[in-house]
């Protein structure tokens, strides 16, 4: 390739000396440095926030008439306690803000409150609701909410009370008072001791009580995998008897419910094992991941062909758009599930679980920057033949001895020269500085990810942001191509180029919504075009889809991903607008 | 002269429609600078494209050293530097970077090649300002400069003067004629500029509307060849040198200035002074009356006609 590398140096320096190149990446740089300080800066006003009273109330307020009922039953819990000690001057260290405010509206009556919401029906379609369902219907001593003994009093009432309650022996259905999964005599004892050493009494209790705790989650789970044995027993029993596709149906029922409670009792194990504190991430991958795997398990169920027939062919018109919904949830369910056993066996975390961390930060931080650095490589392919074209300096640029097909590479290698090098920079700085301003520095801590088969994997967190930022170059081809063709085409329609390409690539953000009646209709083809693919990086998030984990039937339809279709598509698609680009360059006369 | 650096060889094109030329041939000798002249809309750019390869021969041949522009592009054009029009390049560049940028085009170019080519254009002053700011003729300077860089074996430019001034256009002539003389570079020109042409070429070929009507070497349009006969001029005060002439049966004209015109060849002249001042006709001046281009160019076109379609 005689001459290529001086004709791309050319080309480099003809672009970087452009005034809107120059602009770009200046806000690049600009955005490089403040994504990682406003993060940084986001998060000590939220927590000086969380200190006020007053937090809770914006958190309510904030919520308008369309929010889910089972956030506003949550957060007027808040509000309502929040304004009860302001508008009463109580403070801060008064007995009964601690423990009314800490353990009542907090733990309890918010809870309660979402849980009764929850429990009218009200569809769980968020990441805090999916928790609350999960914990609503998973065996938890501490849904014994009712028997905390300032639950029976309004909040005006308290102002009178000047000592502290006694703790009644029982709730108002008579069921001896438990409290973090404790007994009266346990909970009294360490509430004394958390006073005596002024701590907070609810965190102490629950950080004393986890042992007792986890203990009791195992107790129940393990009952619940017993009767889910039986009931399974029973079914397959009676199936074979049958061989009716209602038994079928109901053995199905069985084993799904079977495998989820062996995942929660497994999970639950775990915890006991480990005796984790409750902020700790062990923690927090089984009440909140493997829970909500366990409970997507045992509610999206694909039946077989025959059931699908009887029941569901009149809704569905076919067989596999009935599976086309289930799906994502089930094989979200199992990547979740292979992550979490994947993560306590190397004892390392599930990526995108450890909030405020520098690897979290990098990771939504990468997602924006290049974003805007992809924008810019479509601009730069629409203009940079279009531009010679509309200056007339092409005619100068083509009375040499290289071949046609040599320039136009060297413009599209020029293109993906400073797309490549600008998401380096901006990953240098990012990675810096969130490792500087963050906490937890894990940025060369290992995460589990989880593959496109299923299995879970160990990966370093700059691995895999410097990966991501290659799928977006792989990805930006069919853009850049797209964009090149039509500059080529029409010569002087750069502009044209540059948006039509650019509508493309937005489109692509709202494509989920845009083409999923679509992709029902022609029974899942979205699979087969460009568009889920714009952009590979986004389907390489947190290797737990928490959106996929609910109840499969009732939600939205995912747009079905496939990474090896992604990269056919994307190879083929950029391959023929490339060929085309050189093909037509190669033939074009330059009558003016 | 040399070898053929250039040959044209039955070229057709059509564009759209319409037949731009028409089986044009011609070819262009080492060291000569050649002019290539015709109205409007004849296919002198055409032409020019084509050799430079910006349009397709859609028939006949263009060989450049030996080279098939069709099907040797690379290795034709890099004996070819050229211009067209007004030479449009990178305004965000300084003079010295655009010329820079060429230079990397090429295989073997050593930088001070661009400060001698600056040097022959006369930009050293403003060379490393933005071409932004560059005037027109400071720009076909630099034009001319970026097609030198190679030393090519031929310079095709299409209206190279457009835009100088009368310093500028003989800065230039004396450039091309120097290149022709020191590097055995050709020179294929086309203007309208036939003063211009006329001063500088060696041979002209003139087209219209597609088709070569005259190609010819400037000795042969100002027939300084002995065999032709050619109007002279001749100054003889007050003598009567219209009765000498009616009685060598030669035909005169007189003009308004007294001068008597007669038809004589170049190698009659001796002979024709001797038998005047044999007759005592006192003679004061005798010159020969050259035909200019532009008389040859005129006879041969329809420039009272709307042109061609050429571009």
């Amino acid at each position: 390739m005689k001459g290529l590398g001086n004709l791309v140096k050319n080309e480099l320096i003809k672009t970087g000396k452009a005034v809107y190149f120059k602009v770009f990446v200046i806000l690049i740089l600009v955005v490089s440095i403040a994504l990682p300080t406003g993060y940084f800066i986001n998060d000590k006003i939220e927590e000086k926030r969380k200190n006020d009273t007053a937090y809770w109330e914006d958190e309510y307020y904030y919520l308008d008439e369309n929010a889910s009922p089972v956030l506003k039953a949550y957060y007027s819990c808040y509000s309502e306690a929040s304004r009860f000690f302001s508008d009463n001057s109580i403070p801060k260290d008064d007995w009964r803000y601690e423990e009314y405010f800490e353990v009542y509206a907090l733990y309890y009556c918010a809870r309660a409150k979402a849980f009764d919401e929850l429990s009218k029906g009200s569809i769980a379609y968020s990441e805090i609701e999916s928790y609350f369902y999960s914990a609503m219907y998973s065996a938890q001593p501490d849904a014994n909410y009712y028997s905390n003994p300032y639950i029976k009093y309004n909040l005006s009432d308290l102002l009178a009370i000047t000592e502290k309650p006694d703790i009644p022996e029982t709730n108002e259905d008579g069921d001896p008072f438990t409290y973090e999964g404790l007994s009266k005599e346990e909970y009294v004892k360490l509430r004394d001791q958390a006073q005596r050493n002024k701590e907070n009494v609810a965190k102490y209790i629950k950080s004393a009580s986890i042992v007792k705790k986890y203990e009791n989650l195992v107790k129940v789970a393990q009952d619940e995998v017993k009767t889910a044995k039986q009931s399974l027993d029973d079914a397959q029993t009676l199936y074979n008897k049958t061989k009716t596709l209602d038994d079928k149906k109901a053995l199905t029922d069985a084993k799904a419910m079977y495998e989820s409670k062996n995942v929660l009792l497994w999970g639950y194990q775990q915890l006991l094992n480990g005796k984790y504190e409750v902020n700790d991430w062990h923690y927090s991958e089984i009440k909140k991941t493997l829970a909500a795997a366990a409970n997507a398990l045992s509610s999206n169920i694909i039946y077989d062909e025959d059931i699908y027939k009887r029941d569901y062919a009149d809704y569905y018109k076919s067989y596999h758009r009935y599976v086309l919904p289930v799906e994502p949830a089930v094989k979200a369910a199992n990547n979740a599930i292979n992550a979490v056993k994947y993560s306590f066996e190397k004892n390392i975390p599930i990526s995108g679980n450890e909030s405020k961390s520098a690897s979290e930060y990098l990771t939504s931080q990468i997602k924006i920057i290049n974003v805007v650095i992809c924008l810019l490589m479509i601009v730069m392919a629409g203009t940079t033949m279009s531009n010679e074209f509309m200056s007339g300096s092409i005619r100068l640029l083509l009375v040499r001895p290289r071949s046609r097909s040599k320039i136009l590479l060297s413009k599209i290698l020029s293109v993906f020269i400073y797309g490549a090098g600008l998401m380096l920079i901006s990953f240098v700085i990012m990675s810096a500085l969130n490792t500087g301003l963050c906490e937890t520095k894990n940025l060369f801590a290992k995460t589990v990810m989880v593959n496109f088969s299923g299995n879970a994997y160990a990966i370093l967190p700059v691995v895999l942001a410097l990966f991501k930022c290659i799928l977006s170059l792989f990805s930006v081809n069919v853009m850049v191509s797209f964009s090149i063709f039509l500059s080529v085409l029409f010569t002087k329609g750069g502009v044209l180029a540059v948006a039509l390409a650019n509508m493309v690539q937005i489109a692509d953000v709202f494509a989920n919504e845009l083409f999923n009646e679509i992709n029902i209709v022609f029974n899942g083809l979205l699979e087969y075009t460009p568009v889920p693919y714009l952009e590979m990086s986004f389907y390489l998030e947190n290797p737990v889809d928490y959106n996929a984990l609910q109840s499969g039937y009732s939600a939205s339809l995912q747009t079905v991903f496939n990474p090896i279709i992604g990269a056919v598509v994307v190879t083929i698609c950029s391959a023929v607008f490339y060929m085309l680009a050189f093909l037509i360059f190669k033939k074009k006369q330059i009558k003016n | 002269m040399g070898s053929t650096i250039l040959e044209i060889n039955n070229v057709s094109k059509t564009l759209g429609k319409k037949t731009i030329l028409n089986g044009i041939t011609f070819s262009v000798n080492e060291g000569e600078i050649f002019g290539f002249l015709g109205p409007n809309g004849s296919g002198k750019t055409t032409t020019i494209k084509m050799i430079l390869g910006l349009l397709r021969v859609d028939d006949g041949q263009i060989i450049v050293c030996g080279r098939n522009v069709m099907t040797d592009f690379e290795n034709a054009v890099k004996h070819i530097g050229g211009i067209i029009e007004n030479p449009e390049m990178y305004k965000n560049l300084t003079g010295r970077e655009n010329l820079m940028q060429y230079k990397r085009m090429y295989d073997n170019i050593p930088d001070s090649r661009v400060d001698e080519v600056i040097k022959i254009v006369g930009l050293e002053g403003r060379i490393d300002d933005k071409i932004s700011k560059y005037s027109l003729g400071m720009r076909q300077r630099l034009g001319i400069a970026q097609s030198m860089l190679h030393n090519p074996k031929l310079l095709v430019l299409d209206e190279p003067t457009n835009g100088l001034d009368p310093d500028g256009i003989k800065q230039l002539r004396d450039i091309f004629k120097r290149i022709t003389r020191e590097n055995a570079c050709s020179v294929l020109v086309s203007s309208h500029m036939l003063a211009e042409l006329d001063l500088m070429c060696d041979r002209i070929a003139i087209i219209d509307r597609g088709k070569i009507v005259d190609i010819r070497s400037m000795s042969e349009i100002r027939h300084v060849s002995s065999d032709a006969s050619v109007e002279y001029e001749l100054d003889c005060g007050d003598s009567d040198i219209g009765m000498f002439l009616n009685m060598k049966n030669m035909p005169f004209t007189v003009h308004e200035n007294g001068h008597t015109a007669v038809m004589l060849k170049k190698t009659d002249v001796p002979e024709f002074v001797k038998s005047l001042v044999e007759q005592g006709i006192t003679l004061y001046s005798l010159v020969p009356k050259t035909r200019t281009l532009e008389d040859a160019y005129m006879e041969k076109t329809s420039h009272n006609v709307p042109g061609g379609v050429g571009v």
